[in-house]
Parts: C-alpha cells; structure tokens; sequence
C-alpha cells in the first residue's frame, strides 16, 4: 500500500478550496487540512475506492463542524466580521482550480447560510459536484439536497437586496439610548415594538436579569426603572456585533456591556444586554 | 444590477489605488456610489471597531487606513484589491463589491490575524 502522500497532494487545492469558502477563513482551512491528512494516514486506504471522494468527504463534514462552532464565535466579534483574505496572485491554486463563490460578497453571503446549506451549496456551485455525490457527503436524500441549493440561491439573491444595518437603525437605537438614560417611560414605550424582548446575558457574574422581559410597557418601565444608576458615569462607543448596531458601554475606561438592538417596521423588537464580563474579554479574534 | 466585466472592474480598483495614493478624495467620491458601504474588521477589537460606515464617511476612513503605506492592486479572492504594505509587512487590504459600474461595498481588513498568512 501506498503512503497516501500522493493522492492527498493531488487534491489538495480542491480540499482547500471548499473548507476555505464554508469558512471564509484560509487558518482554519489549514487546520482541518491537517486534520484530514491524519485521518487519512491512519485509515486503511487499500479499502478505498476513490481516495478523492473520501477526501472530500471528510473534509466537508469537518468543514460543517467547524462552521458551527466558528457561528457562535462570530456572534460575540466586536465589529463587522470579514473573511480572511487570500492572495490569489502569488498562489493561484485557489482561484486556479475554480474562481467561483470565492469574492468576499459570496464568502460573506454563504456566511449567512446553515453550514450543511453553505456545505451543498459550495459543492454544487463552485465544484460542480453531482447531487448524487453531495448527498452522501452531508447525508441526506438528494432531492433534500436538491432544495438545499436551491434554497441557497435564493437566499443569496435576496440577501445581495438587502441593506445592512441602516442609518435609520442606527437613529433609533440613539433615540433609544437618550430616553433609557433619560428614564423617559412614555418615549421608550413609543419606540418599542408591541411584543418587543429583553435578552440580558450576565453570565450570572453581573447584575442582570436573567429571565427575559416581554412586551412594549414592560421592557419600557424595566428600561426606565435602572435609569438612575446604570448609567451613571458612562460613555457610549457606536460599533456593531453580528451584523446589528450595537453599543459599547463603558465606565472609568473599563467596558462593561454591549447593547444590541434589532428593529421592525413596528419599531425595536429586540435589545441584548451582553454583560458577561468573560464574553467581553475573551472577544474572538477569529 | 448590470454586471460590469472582470477586466473593467479591476480597472476602476486600479483607479481607486492611484487616487488613494494621490489622496485624491474627490476623485475617490465619484468612483464610489454614494450609497456605499464600508466594513472594517478590525479583528474584534473593542476599541478600535467601528459601525459599518455608509457615504461620505467611507472616503476619509479608507485614506486613513491607507495613509503612509505602499499601495499595489493586485488579486485577492480572486479579483482586484488594494493591499497596503508597510515596508516589509501589509498592513492592511481593502476589498471591493460593485453594483453597477460602481463601487457599493468596501471591505477593509485591519485584523493582524488575517493578514498573518501575508506577513510569514
């Protein structure tokens, strides 16, 4: 039996190439790469039919369980989150094999996407896998895996319209921020959505609520009724967390939550409180 | 949305390049659209992150980041990009969206973990 060294070789652009694009990150592409050869050396490969496919496999499906695990880090990043980007002048292995779903617009769209979607859909779109073929990879039925691409596209084509968080988010969430200081209970009220919530997450470290308040009159009296020690002494940092406005509170130099909030039509249908002091020191540098 | 040619969108990004250089915001104005979105990453820093920026604010952020450094365009992800260089190390790269002819989102990545492969 062979060592294995020149079947991996031979593919490893391709491997590369779909762990980067469902992660968006060249570190971690690498790291499951690594992953991939070990498992590869101690497998019996004399068992294997076509070392390409079982390849592609394993790397998929680790691809899917990092991207789940990469989701959650991305939900507590501090500022927009950009894929890491890869040269593909001085290493044109990347953008040689296939050029497709590799522009950050796709990469920061698949992002969007469930990992088994974004699995199916890079499998499809940028290596044209058959159906067949990608059902087996991410185990499920092909016609399931059919609805999956298809799915994607449209969530792709619907995502390119719409707007990122948008000034008039931004306003209101200022609008907001001035009443809660305020302790203003008829304009907080006003700028409420009707089944408006408010997560607080405390980690059980700082005062905070740890069931969450529904509902327009409630959120706004529980909003009014810290008003006149929370923020005292604080100033304010505009950024964003997971693609909505948010807000860096900070005393003495020292920050201490971030308030993130999402809106509708109907006006802010959700505020976070993120004051668990480990979330806010450990941010993610991924 | 009109998809401009791969070979005429790296020509408008050669155009940003000089006119950064040159520090030529006007001219920069009239290659974005103006409701152009910039996003920076900056490596989930507290402090140095920033709401995504939209119109005239774009411009001056990017001369910022740019400032001082060697300006090449040449191709990342597959496309044109500026990447910025300080002597030996790159600084920073600014990627490009389009809609239209025009440039609709600005991508700059700041993150010294994402430019590690660049620098090793």
């Amino acid at each position: 039996m062979s060592d294995g060294v020149e079947q991996f070789m031979e593919v490893r652009p391709r491997l590369f190439g779909i762990a980067y694009r469902m992660l968006g990150s060249a570190t971690e592409a690498e790291d499951i790469l690594q992953e991939v050869w070990l498992r590869w050396q101690a497998y019996d490969r004399g068992t294997v039919e076509s070392p390409a496919a079982f390849l592609a496999t394993a790397t998929t499906r680790l691809a899917i369980n990092a991207a789940t695990s990469a989701r959650a880090r991305h939900e507590t990043y501090i500022g927009p989150w950009l894929p890491e980007p890869v040269d593909t002048s001085a290493d044109p292995a990347l953008g040689a094999e296939r050029g497709e779903a590799l522009e950050f617009a796709v990469l920061l769209l698949l992002e969007k996407l469930s990992p088994v979607e974004r699995a199916a859909y890079v499998l499809r779109e940028a290596f044209d896998y058959p159906y067949s073929t990608i059902a087996e990879i991410v185990q499920l039925k092909e016609p399931a895996v059919r609805q999956l691409v298809s799915r994607a596209r449209k969530h792709l084509v619907a995502e390119r319209r719409a707007p990122v968080a948008s000034k008039q988010q931004r306003e209101l969430l200022a609008a907001f921020l001035e009443a809660a200081q305020a302790g203003d209970f008829e304009t907080l009220e006003k700028l409420f959505a009707e089944d408006v919530v408010s997560y607080s997450d405390g980690g059980g470290l700082a005062l905070a609520a740890r069931i969450p308040v529904i509902g327009r009159t409630r959120v706004a009296k529980f909003v009014a009724a810290f008003a006149s020690h929370f923020w005292v002494g604080v100033s304010l940092r505009w950024t964003e967390a997971n693609g909505q406005p948010s807000v860096v509170l900070s005393r003495d130099g020292v920050d201490f939550t971030v308030v993130t909030a999402s809106a509708s039509d109907e006006g802010i249908d959700q505020l976070l409180w993120m004051m668990n002091p480990e979330k806010l020191g450990s941010v993610s540098a991924r | 949305m009109t998809a401009l040619p791969p070979g005429a969108r790296d020509a408008v990004v050669q155009q940003v390049r000089d006119a950064c250089e040159r520090r030529d915001a006007p001219s920069l104005h009239t290659l974005l659209s103006p409701e152009v979105v910039a996003l920076i990453d900056t490596g989930g820093d507290l402090i140095a992150s920033t709401w995504p920026l939209t119109g005239d604010e774009v411009v001056p952020r990017l001369l910022d980041a740019l400032d001082g450094a060697d300006l090449s365009a040449q191709q990342v992800n597959g496309v044109c990009a500026i990447v910025a260089r300080r002597g030996e190390r790159v600084s920073c790269i600014v990627s490009f969206g389009f809609e239209a002819n025009r440039i609709a989102r600005v991508w700059i990545t700041l993150s010294p973990l994402k430019l590690r492969r660049w620098n090793s």
